[in-house]
């Protein structure tokens, strides 16, 4: 009897498996649909952003100055190293082309660690620090935010030029020393880590100082890292306020040479060389994506913000 | 003396966390300062430990006024409810960064974490960072962390209620090994009186910013001076029921919330100016006895092995009963049917009375105690 009710069990058992496995490869056959769409959507995002990189290197190989249209059929054709090192060279030498590469590496350098440095005191002061008018300060500070950068360039402007600061190096780089987003951004990361653990710290014997050199900060390292990225990204791009600030071409940074190749008049672009300059600036930030890789991904998922 | 506070009052904004505190803690006591969320109990120890500042008030520490004393200045160390770990760095540099601060030489560091860590069985995971630890191995790090500074009191913060259920009974002993190898002062926050009750040598126990009675557990067992503490101390909690007379005062008082069913009265041995009054029975003094004076309803029984734990009725009251497992008992308990009748006998002088408004233990005794006959106005039950 007992068996019986065994094997009777077992069967309906094996029954309600077979059912469960059949559901299971409908459900798989739908999921595979649904992967190879992800897949080929995946492919197609990647095409359309290595495209320009991909016309990019074509140019930069060239000596040609003109954009083939329509294309030839062998895209290869006419590229070679010593094209490359050739456009390099007259590159360099235009101009004061390796000044405006160094001006660009300071006013960067520059900006980027004093507004991460002034960021994430800020940040930390605002996140654990009680003083008067905490809460005040901190929501103007991060009322700034929300003023589009162009609607505060013509007042920033008239004030540089009434201190004397236009065509300068502090006239870029002071106005970019301290940054709202930093300082939001590592006041939220501050505030997710347990008081606790400070307090232990305090009873360690840390004074507050050493409290946020050696506890706090080494704990917010995704912070640093995501705040090191966008501001080193924002800095090394940035575009307008040079143009604004500097009218003297030995102060110019990348963009605004990349913005003086692209034709002063329009009538001839120099497309290997323009496109040799392309590559040079965007050297620096592949050197950094590949050092950063994992903290790119980290910063975005942490911050939520698009590159 | 290891500790004494005086006078110390905490409010935050208009709320006021602690409420005019007086206490002395002797050298090498086991202290436990025992209270719901909201008592006051985790303010007062991180006032101890300097981490919240006061408003008046005075705390000495080994004889030494703390006031305005930086937290690592105080001799004290604290052990976290959340371990509060550094999780950057290794087990072995969160045991060292204070003697590290003290500026003490390395093979001395060295030879003190190493101590430490055997004694309390972490010296494999010295090597390792916080997160690749268990909650039970975190927490001994926290207490290695305080140990290793030697300090003069011990400030633990509900140390084991991030643990489960059987480890937490495991810390619990290694807690008191602790206390004896140390012979330190340790002042113990908790709300759970099973903790209170099997750790401390006397407990403090808190209620919204006050301190309401201290004592031996012992003590605030058999007598809580407060309607609180009896209700707080003590598994299942002790039954409070309020009686009220027909008139201002009087010597016989009835269950008030009984309107239907049956019901049952006090008689003190003296009368008492009150309309109303509190009277408490712990569920371990409700015999069960065929010619006792309480006639209750059985409702259902919970087997915890050795005590037998029944909820019964009268009236609309729910009591709860802790009887030791016999056969007796078993087959009138767990085989009894719900909503059959049981009768309980108690000693009157096992009865507690409380002050209804105050919640003050009452000088007068129970002189007598009988069940009720229905009331005219009775409204059948089922």
């Amino acid at each position: 009897m007992e068996t019986f009710n065994v094997t009777k069990e077992k069967k309906k058992k094996n029954r309600i498996k077979r059912v469960a496995t059949e559901q299971n490869s409908a459900i798989l056959s739908i999921g595979r649909v649904k992967k190879v769409a992800i897949q080929l959507m995946m492919i197609l995002a990647v095409v359309i952003y290595v495209l320009p990189f991909y016309w990019m290197m074509l140019k930069m190989f060239r000596t040609s100055i003109f954009a083939h249209f329509p294309p030839n059929l062998n895209p290869l054709s006419g590229t070679s190293l010593s094209n490359f090192v050739q456009n390099l060279g007259s590159v360099w030498s235009f101009g004061s082309f390796p000044r405006w590469y160094f001006n660009s590496i300071f006013v960067t350098l520059i900006v980027l660690f004093s507004s991460v440095f002034v960021g994430s005191i800020a940040g930390y002061a605002f996140a654990r620090l009680n003083f008067r008018g905490r809460e005040m300060i901190f929501y103007t500070v991060l009322g700034t935010l929300m003023i589009p950068f162009p609607v505060v360039s013509v007042a920033s402007y008239v004030f540089m030029l009434n201190i004397g600061w236009l065509s300068t190096y502090q006239g870029i780089i002071i106005p970019e020393i301290a940054s709202a987003l930093n300082v939001f951004l590592f006041r939220q990361y501050f505030l997710t880590i347990p008081k606790e653990v400070e307090e232990a710290a305090k009873l360690d014997g840390l004074n507050p100082f050493q409290i946020f050199t050696k506890i706090s900060a080494p704990m917010a390292k995704p912070a640093f890292a995501a705040s090191f990225i966008y501001t080193f990204i924002g800095s090394w791009n940035n575009f307008l306020w040079p143009l604004m600030v500097i009218h003297s071409k030995s102060l110019y940074t990348l963009p605004l040479v990349l913005n003086f190749f692209k034709g002063v008049n329009g009538i001839q672009i120099y497309w290997n060389e323009m496109m040799t300059v392309v590559f040079l600036t965007l050297l620096p930030t592949l050197i950094i994506y590949a050092i950063f890789e994992r903290y790119f991904v980290e910063g975005i998922s942490f911050t939520g913000l698009k590159g | 003396m290891s500790v004494i506070v005086k006078n110390l009052v905490l409010k935050f904004g208009d709320a006021t966390a602690i409420d005019n505190l007086n206490m002395e803690i002797g050298d090498g006591e086991f202290a436990v300062i025992l209270g719901p969320s909201g008592s006051g109990k985790t303010s007062f120890l991180r006032c101890l430990a300097g981490l919240l500042n006061y408003d008046s008030g005075e705390i000495e520490i080994n004889g030494k006024s703390m006031n305005g004393v930086y937290p690592s200045d105080r001799n004290v160390a604290m052990v976290f409810q959340n371990y509060a770990l550094y999780p950057h760095m290794t087990i072995y540099d969160n045991i060292a960064l204070n003697l590290r601060m003290k500026g003490l030489e390395k093979s001395v560091i060295d030879m003190k974490v190493n101590d430490v860590s055997k004694v309390l069985g972490i010296d494999q995971l010295l090597k390792r960072r916080p997160r690749e630890i268990s909650g039970g191995q975190a927490q001994r790090v926290g207490l290695a962390r305080a140990m290793v500074r030697d300090p003069a009191v011990y400030l633990m913060d509900e140390p084991l209620s991030n643990l489960d259920a059987k480890f937490r009974e495991e810390m619990r002993e290694e807690l008191k090994r602790f206390h004896k190898i140390t012979g330190k002062t340790i002042v113990y926050v908790t709300h759970d009186q099973t903790e209170a009750m099997s750790l401390a040598d006397r407990i403090v126990v808190m209620d919204q910013g006050r301190k309401i009675q201290e004592g031996s557990p012992k003590t605030l067992y058999d007598n809580p001076e407060h309607a609180f503490v009896a209700g707080f101390v003590g598994t299942p909690p002790m039954n409070i029921f309020r009686m009220g007379t027909s008139g201002e005062s009087g010597n016989f008082y009835e269950l008030e919330e009984a309107e239907s069913g049956t019901s049952f009265g006090i008689e003190l041995s003296g009368k008492k100016d009150s309309r109303k009054i509190l009277a408490g029975i712990r569920p371990s003094d409700l015999t069960l006895d065929p010619e006792g004076q309480l006639e209750l309803i059985l409702e259902s029984t919970e087997f915890l092995g050795p005590t037998l734990n029944s909820y019964v009725r009268i009236g609309t009251s729910r009591i709860s009963v802790a009887v030791p497992r016999t056969q007796h008992n078993e087959e009138l308990l767990m085989n009894g049917k719900p909503g059959s009748k049981l009768r309980f006998r108690i000693a009157p002088d096992r009865i507690y009375l409380f002050d209804e408004s105050s919640g003050e233990r009452l000088s007068v005794s129970v002189r007598d105690v009988r069940t009720l006959p229905k009331k005219a106005t009775e409204i059948p039950v089922e």
